[in-house]
């Protein structure tokens, strides 16, 4: 049952975790894509539009704003920690994500700092 | 006329979807390979951009500068005419060349100076002796005109 468990929660992690480093990759790409197609550097746009989607990335792989802490709450309340550590877990997940992005277009647009 | 049916489009689409995918992607392979050298390239516009306004700066400056020199200039001696009154034109060359190089410090003088030194090149003249072609001329100023052009004339006269 609980390599079951185990299983789904790989599972929901490596969802979150590909979520969150879509989100930075795909937006840093398409902005550069823009960037080139309106006269702006582009990889200079890259590397600045990596740096402000790290955050949403993360938030768009929770999915909502702050669902996720209200749910952190909730359970809070109700006095059961498993659910909270689970929460955890995927926000840690999607925040690797975001950063493995972020890393990554730092390294494709500088060559360095990865 | 005839009109495709809804279900043509709806076959189709994933056609048109797939079809835009791969210009994304092709267009980030092209941002990719000339990603670097575009930002390079705004970067060089700016920095030139930059040094651009330096430039008009300096030459706002510099303009400024050298329309105070020329307004310092206008008071000083910029040239020396010599109008020396004699028949012989070789003696007159001869002469002034001997005059100019004597007169050459009264270049660069301000007028007030000169005004000022007035007599002294009167007696400056006036004393000294050429000698050319054995023989010797002696030089009286008759009119001192005193401007950036300094306009001297000369009476000369053979020693016996």
């Amino acid at each position: 049952m609980s390599k079951m468990l185990l299983g789904q929660l790989a599972k929901d992690m490596s969802i979150y975790f590909f979520v969150a480093f879509g989100i930075v990759l795909g937006g840093s790409i398409l902005g550069g894509i823009a960037a080139l197609l309106t006269r702006q550097p582009p990889f200079h746009t890259m590397y600045e539009l990596a740096f402000k989607l790290k955050i949403w990335g993360m938030v768009g792989a929770l999915g909502g704003t702050f669902d996720s802490f209200m749910q952190i709450e909730r359970i809070f309340q109700e006095g059961d920690m498993s659910p909270v550590i689970k929460q955890i877990i995927f926000i840690v997940s999607a925040f690797i994500g975001a950063d493995t992005g972020t890393r990554l277009i730092h390294w494709l647009v500088h060559g360095d700092s990865i | 006329m005839r009109v495709p049916s809804g279900a043509y489009w709806r076959r189709s689409i994933r056609f048109i979807l797939l079809y835009i995918l791969g210009i994304l992607t092709g267009m980030s392979v092209f941002l990719l390979i000339v990603g670097d050298e575009v930002d390079r390239l705004h970067l060089k516009i700016r920095k030139l951009e930059q040094e651009n306004v330096e430039y008009v700066q300096e030459k706002i400056e510099y303009k400024k500068i050298e329309n105070s020199l020329i307004q310092k200039e206008k008071n000083v001696v910029k040239e020396i005419e010599l109008h020396l009154q004699t028949k012989d034109g070789f003696v007159e060359a001869e002469l002034k060349k001997k005059l100019i190089k004597d007169l050459f410090f009264l270049k660069g003088k301000p007028l007030d100076y000169v005004t000022g030194f007035h007599e002294g090149i009167m007696m400056m003249v006036a004393e000294r002796t050429y000698t050319i072609n054995n023989r010797m001329y002696s030089l009286q100023l008759s009119t001192l005109v005193i401007s950036p052009s300094l306009h001297m004339y000369i009476r000369v006269e053979e020693k016996r």
